[in-house]
């Protein structure tokens, strides 16, 4: 049962992942390529991280999931921020009346 | 072929839209960003690699993984910012 | 400039102690995740590393006292992490709409937020990067310079009152 909610999780969070990875092919704006694609792939991360700590069951592989999964939400909002401020800050305009 | 074996290859096939973004990435910022989104695909495949052996000392190469990545970009789009000087 | 020795005072008091403790305890648990076991023997050992860690970041790295720098309590943070994974789930639902429909209006933006701690100021920004549409792009003192991806207003009263939602508040309360 817990398992199966697992899979689901997994599946739920795959689909996410993909919609990351194709917006960032589409899109042609360098910021909202950024914008977005960290939003999708945070989620898309944190679904099926925790799916597979529900397949894991209660054990260490588990808690140490946890560990990974707190470490990603703390540095993954740092780097995409340290690349859209080097960007910026080497003069990147942003492209105005929202061209997709 | 089991779930967790799939899953892999979805994993894999994803991660190669990030390598796409970053062959055709026009600026150096875009190149970054697919980095940054092929070490997310990395760290998920090694979980369900330790998952699927079903050892848990593999998951600290994922840990290691995300540090090194994290360091990774952040030093590469500070050089970039600086223009050379860190 | 990262190896000076600095003298900043260090009281001894039972709140100081208390919370270092805290901390310590933090540490051998992480540890003792690490190791895959929690008997006694490595919590200790884990313990023991945590305070040599603790004691080298006051002493080599820090610029003020460790107490003074992450004054956090447990029960905020906790509720902080829930209300920010409810934000992290709508912000991918409203980037899932966006990418569906292709509606975007992308610009930059100037906010000012009310908190004086820069430890506090830099976690609001991490929050802000990870709720809808928003990416803090470069802080300084009290003004952040946001991407908004959907963006309405320039006005940066308007403005930061949507983006900032009630991360302000939760980190205001002591």
């Amino acid at each position: 049962m817990i398992v199966g909610a697992g899979y689901a999780l997994i599946a739920f969070g795959l689909f996410f992942t993909a919609t990351g990875v194709y917006s960032v092919l589409k899109f042609q704006d360098f910021y909202s390529r950024a914008v977005i694609t960290s939003k999708v792939d945070t989620v898309g991360f944190t679904t099926v991280l925790i799916g597979a700590m529900l397949v894991s069951g209660a054990n260490f592989f588990t808690l140490k999931i946890a560990l990974i999964l707190v470490f990603e939400l703390l540095t993954t909002p740092l780097s995409t921020h340290a690349i859209a401020h080097s960007a910026y800050a080497a003069g990147y305009k942003v492209r105005r009346s929202g061209d997709v | 072929m089991s779930f967790l074996n799939g899953v892999l290859i979805v994993v894999a096939v994803l991660g190669l839209g990030g390598v796409a973004r970053v062959i055709i990435g026009p600026t150096i910022w875009d190149r970054i960003l697919g980095l940054n989104l092929i070490s997310s695909k990395i760290i998920v495949a090694i979980v369900f690699f330790a998952l699927i052996l079903e050892k848990s000392f593999l998951l600290d190469i994922a840990i290691i993984y995300s540090l090194i990545g994290f360091i990774g970009s952040v030093l590469i789009s500070r050089f970039v910012e600086k223009k050379g000087q860190v | 400039m990262m190896s000076s020795v600095d003298n900043h005072p260090r009281p001894v008091s039972l709140d100081r102690i208390l919370r270092l403790a805290r901390v310590t305890v933090m540490f051998a648990i992480i540890w003792g995740i690490f190791s895959e076991s929690f008997a006694p023997g490595q919590l200790i050992l884990g313990a023991i590393v945590g305070l040599v860690t603790l004691f080298a970041t006051d002493k080599y790295i820090l610029k003020q006292d460790y107490v003074a720098t992450y004054r956090f309590g447990f029960f905020r943070a906790i509720r902080y992490f829930f209300n920010l994974m409810i934000q992290i789930y709508l912000a991918g639902f409203s980037a899932l709409y966006r990418i569906i429909t292709g509606k975007l209006n992308v610009d930059v933006v100037e906010i000012h937020t009310e908190l004086d701690d820069p430890f506090l100021i830099s976690l609001l920004a991490n929050s802000i990067t990870l709720t809808p549409g928003t990416v803090t792009l470069a802080t300084e003192g009290r003004k952040l310079l946001v991407i908004w991806i959907n963006c309405s207003t320039r006005d940066p009263d308007e403005a930061g009152r949507i983006i900032k939602a009630n991360f302000e508040d939760l980190l205001m309360r002591r």
